[in-house]
């Protein structure tokens, strides 16, 4: 039940414990975010898996990877129509004839130009997120430049749950929904020592 | 002012038709402009596919018979409440909107009634957010109220411009007033402030943040079953009454050359609800955060120098 | 004959929910029940055909309530009422100040010896209610209307924490406000 403490405006306010996920649209599967809400400010955030995914190198190509997560970011961004472009792209790209996957990174390229023009999409949400590099949208446009054949690796936007945790407190819920998409949250639990050398 | 005589008064489609037919006819319309409306929206989110077409005739069938769920101490009262007027406040701000030239009731503040149930829809789909019980559809209900309140003035003063160079407040006589000139020619940002107004308050497309998938589906997040085809029929409803709306206000309604009005006013609607899908999906979900205050900075001083323009313009006898 | 009934059947209601006000224990059923007491005396006032007075009344305190209800989250996080609560403060007073001023009103509209109508009611009651109160007061209206607005400028700014000191800086220098939640403009 709720009960009142001081929030960031100076009023007392009913905090609410709430716990987002392990399932929700756009969110990690398995995820969960506890934290208590005040409006919609969350405070004491706690993020942990529910349960341990298997750890290791990720069994999909870095193009397709960073297409899922470039999907369910449009999701949480709320364009669902750019959404449903990357899962084509996505989907053409896991096909098993080549002539499908060429389509499929025919689709990807000028997705990836739509979302990095889109001037509506960088004024909604520029400034939300921001670590040592970059904002939520900065890491949009880096899984952009994955989906669209940039070579890379490893994920681009890897992070521990611990920092995670301490980048989402005290924002609003819809900002924790946008910085939690715009990461690809590590399997392992977060380690011992919290320095932000994996961020 | 223009010259105001008493309008030869059309009669309304009760007088004309009688109660029940005349309802009848409204309702049936309105459902239609709604099935149409959500049926374009299907078929812009996945990509031009026109078989995406019968998608919410499907969705209707698949809702009806879905087992309704329910949360954890609702306020079952409320909840039940709003999302029943949600449907039916779509449907009676069709009563003024003209059909084959007559509304179903017409009275000296039409454009006025309009506004009204769209108020009425504000605190219909809060409640809606606040009835069950749950953080996100709670949030969603505020999002919503926060946008209702940063568009109903631009939207107020979008409808009032209309009314002012019509002289009247009658949807009719507004129709007839544009008999030499389409009133967009004249109110642009009236139009364009109208129809997205229209969207922000059936909260769809750019404005869907108190539905946004952030928050799991916000208002509309704990709806199930009947309830929920209740709620989503009320926002394409409401979305394809704007549309006819619209058309009547700004596009002359059924005024055109050679077809019957009837079918001028029908192509017009359709034509607006075709233009807001597009330009509506285009662009990802407009964060309420940042518009709101574009809507309070910029939308309110924009329309009421719109209608200032307008005034003058009236002044000026460009209407007379 | 069916004007009467209306006029009677919605009167009862709006009485029988503004009652409710008092009755129920949660913000958002007393709000409602506050906005259905309203919305039937603009059912009253439509039935009197006074269409305009009647959709202007729903249309305002439609938005009256729900801007209540925006103040609602402002002090509490609250949903669907489960913590039991009253919207009314000295409820015994209140109750005998509306109960008062209600028996007042009545007793005066039935012994009020009314004039009869002279001439014949207006085609058009929007058009003639708005010459009678624009015609001779415009500038009254629009003073008292200006006065009004001026008095909401100055309540939000005295009830605002943070002035521009806090937004752009000491010496007003800063060129981005700084602001917990960043607006969609650049002022």
């Amino acid at each position: 039940m709720a009960s009142t403490a001081p929030d960031r405006d100076g009023l007392e306010l009913d905090a609410l414990r709430v716990s987002l996920g392990p399932v929700l649209p756009g969110w990690p599967t398995g995820l969960v975010l506890t934290g208590s809400l005040q409006g919609d400010v969350l405070t004491g955030v706690e993020v942990s898996w529910l349960d341990q995914p298997a750890a290791g190198p990720s069994q999909v190509p870095a193009s397709v990877a960073a297409l899922d997560s470039l999907a369910r970011f449009l999701v949480v961004a709320g364009w669902p129509v750019a959404a449903r472009r990357a899962r084509a792209a996505r989907d053409a790209l896991m096909a098993a004839d080549e002539a499908t996957v060429q389509r499929g990174r025919d689709a990807a390229t000028p997705l990836a130009r739509m979302v990095r023009r889109s001037r509506t999409l960088r004024w909604s949400v520029r400034g939300i997120g921001a670590t040592g590099d970059g904002d939520v949208l900065d890491r949009a446009y880096r899984w952009c430049d994955a989906a669209a054949g940039a070579h890379t690796h490893t994920s681009p936007n890897a992070v521990g749950l611990h920092d995670l945790a301490a980048l989402v407190d005290g924002q609003e819920l819809a900002a924790v929904r946008l910085i939690v998409a715009s990461f690809d949250i590590e399997a392992a639990p977060a380690p011992a020592h919290h320095g932000m050398s994996h961020a | 002012m223009p010259d105001m005589t008493t309008p030869e008064t059309v009669a309304t489609s009760v007088a004309a038709w009688g109660l029940l037919p005349a309802v009848a006819l409204v309702v049936a319309v309105a459902l239609a402009l709604g099935l149409v409306f959500a049926a374009l929206d299907r078929v812009v989110v996945a990509g031009g596919d026109a078989n995406a077409m019968a998608g919410p005739s499907r969705t209707v069938v698949r809702w009806l018979v879905k087992q309704r769920r329910t949360t954890l101490a609702p306020d079952r009262l409320l909840w039940r409440v709003a999302t029943g007027a949600v449907p039916v406040l779509a449907v009676l701000s069709m009563a003024v909107v003209p059909i084959a030239g007559r509304t179903l009731w017409s009275t000296s503040a039409d454009l006025v009634w309009f506004n009204a149930m769209e108020a009425l829809l504000w605190a219909a789909v809060w409640l809606v957010g606040w009835g069950p019980n749950a953080v996100h559809a709670l949030v969603g209900g505020y999002r919503f109220l926060a946008q209702g309140l940063a568009y109903e003035l631009p939207l107020m003063f979008a409808l009032i411009t209309a009314g002012l160079a019509a002289g009247s407040l009658r949807t009719t006589d507004v129709v007839a007033a544009q008999a030499d000139l389409w009133f967009v020619v004249t109110m642009p940002v009236a139009f364009v402030v109208f129809l997205a107004s229209a969207a922000a308050f059936a909260f769809w497309g750019p404005f869907a943040a108190p539905a946004g998938a952030d928050i799991a589906g916000g208002v509309v997040s704990e709806l199930s079953g009947v309830e929920r085809l209740l709620v989503e029929a009320g926002r394409a409803i409401f979305l394809g009454a704007s549309a006819a709306m619209g058309a009547t206000l700004f596009l002359g309604g059924g005024s055109g050359p050679w077809l019957p009005d009837a079918l001028w006013h029908l192509l017009k609607t359709v034509l607006l609800m075709g233009l807001m899908v597009v330009a509506g999906r285009r662009v990802p979900v407009l964060r309420p955060d940042r518009y709101v205050e574009a809507a309070w900075v910029v939308l309110v001083p924009v329309t009421l120098l719109q209608a200032l323009v307008v005034a003058v313009l009236v002044l000026s006898g460009m209407y007379a | 004959m069916a004007g009467d009934i209306a006029v009677v059947t919605l009167g009862m209601l709006a009485v029988a929910a503004g009652i409710a006000v008092f009755v129920v224990d949660s913000m958002a059923r007393a709000t409602f029940a506050l906005l259905a007491s309203f919305l039937a005396v603009a059912g009253i006032l439509l039935a009197l055909d006074l269409v305009y007075l009647a959709v202007v009344t729903a249309l305002m305190m439609t938005m009256e309530m729900a801007v209540m209800a925006i103040f609602m989250i402002m002090f509490m996080m609250n949903p669907a009422g489960l913590m039991p609560m009253t919207m009314v403060h000295n409820a015994r007073g209140s109750a005998v100040a509306g109960a008062s001023v209600f028996t007042v009103l009545t007793v005066g509209i039935w012994t009020i010896d009314w004039p009869a109508r002279q001439g014949t009611q207006p085609d058009d009651a929007t058009r003639q209610l708005g010459e009678s109160i624009m015609g001779g007061h415009m500038l009254v209206m629009l003073v008292i209307g200006i006065g009004l607005f001026a008095t909401i400028i100055a309540g939000t700014v005295l009830a605002t924490q943070r002035g521009r000191y806090d937004r752009f800086g000491p010496e007003l220098d800063a060129r981005r406000p700084h602001d917990p939640v960043a607006g969609g403009l650049p002022r």
